[in-house]
């Protein structure tokens, strides 16, 4: 599947050709290709772990956030990482560990292709070429969109959208547990997402293309325009003032405590 | 945290039939010995398919991956495997003038294939090519049930269905055309000790040995599995016990 996007490139009017070219190291994929992937996927580890430094320097700076999304007042506030943090942890990490048990031990093929037991053949491609499971949405998005340098766009634009979240949900309030529309639209575009995958893996044919079109126009839809409409109109419940306060007693009761640092607040 | 966990594994296993094979084929679904999480292949069903896997697909399909001595699986020992070696030609060599020659298979040879190449494997088949055995039962969407309903399903094609010279109708091949003619009608092989040699039983006999040639360590998978599961079910409580102690006091 990995040469698949050096040609996505194709789609950039006038210089598409030259930039495919250039990627591939040569006229068609070839050994050239095979090596610059391979280093690009080498570096990869290292971007990686740049990036945990900065997560690291972030933590220290801002502290961790929390589900209630308001800024910590001090020491009632706060609790240390160890033992509450670590041995959460462990039990997350525990149930993790089982459900993935089951996953190796017994459906070890549930992700996978009947393919991939076929030996490659350069002069058979399989009849349909699906990506991988994660990259099913972003199929699905390319795929909705008739003209080939739009669906690229589309789908790149897809994650760059991510990107520029801050600037479009300009909410103060930081929880979707204060924000009642939000949440409603949050578990909406979760079914749109959901759904994206699921129509990546069909073929581009009838009711499948008509529902990944809505699907894709919805997932844009949600970003450029819900989002920064609901931040100005939508009226947000009253925040507590801070996260020992005793309003807040009743929502521990509820819902399982302060996530666990890494988790964002919707 | 668990609650959107959950909800994330249920969304991965919604999505997975996307990549189940789509096509307009009913299979016939059967329950399978090795199906299942404590499913063991069934030795004596595993000896027969690998007899009509010999005496009836072995013509036109090999099996480059398998070696006699894998056949410990099937159960047998060592005396039997030598002896089911040395039934075959096994071409081996150079020697010192630089020949190569034929000589009894031992316990580390492959089974020998068919044909030298593709090329001569399309040349005797109408230019289809037969594939390889090795790995086929996970090679196919619901690989077991599927050959078994591909073994037991030629039929006459229905009215208006054109069957082109050198095809044959199919009801379980996807596009029903398929240009392996029926393998099996039954009694095709002569099983000792009056074991079922209807179609359906040779094929299930066959698709036993198949699932165990695509995949000879599944019983150990599954056994360690069982284990892992277990030990991770208690981990899951004592660490889920040690949490709300640790945690009782900031409640």
């Amino acid at each position: 599947m990995r040469p698949l996007l050096p040609t996505l490139f194709s789609a950039i009017p006038y210089v598409g050709e030259s930039i495919v070219t250039l990627l591939w190291g040569g006229f068609s994929v070839d050994n050239a290709t095979l090596n610059r992937f391979f280093s690009l996927h080498y570096l990869m580890p290292f971007i990686i772990a740049g990036v945990v430094v900065l997560h690291i320097v972030a933590l220290h700076r801002f502290g961790s956030n929390n589900p209630i999304g308001i800024d910590t007042k001090g020491p009632q506030d706060t609790i240390s990482f160890h033992p509450y943090y670590t041995i959460k942890d462990v039990f997350g990490i525990a149930v993790f560990l089982l459900l993935l048990a089951m996953v190796v031990f017994f459906f070890p093929n549930a992700m996978g292709h009947p393919d991939n037991y076929i030996p490659a053949n350069a002069m058979q491609t399989p009849a349909h070429i699906v990506p991988e499971w994660y990259f099913l949405p972003f199929y699905a998005i390319l795929r909705a969109v008739p003209d080939k340098l739009g669906g690229v766009l589309l789908m790149f634009g897809a994650i760059a959208v991510l990107f520029i979240l801050p600037w479009l949900d300009r909410s103060p309030v930081r929880s979707a547990r204060f924000r009642p529309l939000f949440r409603i639209f949050f578990w909406l575009f979760f079914v749109d997402a959901i759904a994206l995958g699921y129509l990546g893996g069909k073929p581009a044919e009838g009711i499948y293309v008509i529902l990944s079109r809505v699907a894709t126009a919805w997932y844009f839809l949600h970003f450029l325009a819900i989002l920064p409409l609901l931040s100005m109109f939508e009226t947000t419940k009253p925040l507590p003032k801070s996260i020992s306060e005793p309003v807040l007693k009743e929502t521990l009761k509820r819902a399982p405590p302060l996530g666990a640092g890494l988790e964002p607040a919707e | 945290m668990i609650k959107h966990f959950s909800v994330v594994m249920i969304a991965l296993f919604l999505t997975t039939p996307a990549m189940a094979a789509g096509s307009d084929v009913e299979l016939q679904k059967l329950d399978w010995s090795f199906s299942g999480p404590f499913g063991t292949f069934d030795k004596a069903a595993m000896q027969r398919g690998f007899q009509a896997y010999r005496e009836v697909c072995a013509g036109c399909h090999g099996m480059k991956l398998i070696a006699f001595r894998n056949f410990a699986d099937l159960g047998y020992n060592n005396d039997e495997i030598k002896a089911i070696a040395a039934e075959y030609e096994v071409q081996d060599g150079p020697n010192d003038d630089g020949e190569m020659f034929m000589r009894p298979g031992i316990a580390a040879d492959r089974i020998p294939l068919p044909y030298a190449n593709d090329n001569a494997a399309r040349a005797s088949n109408n230019g289809a090519l037969p594939p390889d055995l090795s790995l086929i039962a996970k090679a196919r969407g619901n690989g077991p049930d599927y050959l078994f309903s591909l073994l037991a399903g030629y039929k006459d094609a229905p009215e208006g269905t054109a069957v082109p010279d050198g095809m044959y109708y199919n009801a379980a091949y996807p596009g029903h055309l398929i240009a392996m003619p029926q393998p099996l009608y039954g009694e095709d092989v002569t099983y000792s000790g009056g074991a079922d040699d209807s179609i359906e039983g040779i094929s299930s006999d066959l698709v036993q040995f198949l699932m165990w040639a695509a995949e000879p360590k599944m019983e150990v998978r599954k056994r360690i599995g069982v284990a892992a599961v277990f030990f991770l079910g208690v981990f899951v409580v004592v660490s889920y016990m040690a949490k709300r102690r640790v945690w009782a006091d900031v409640h």
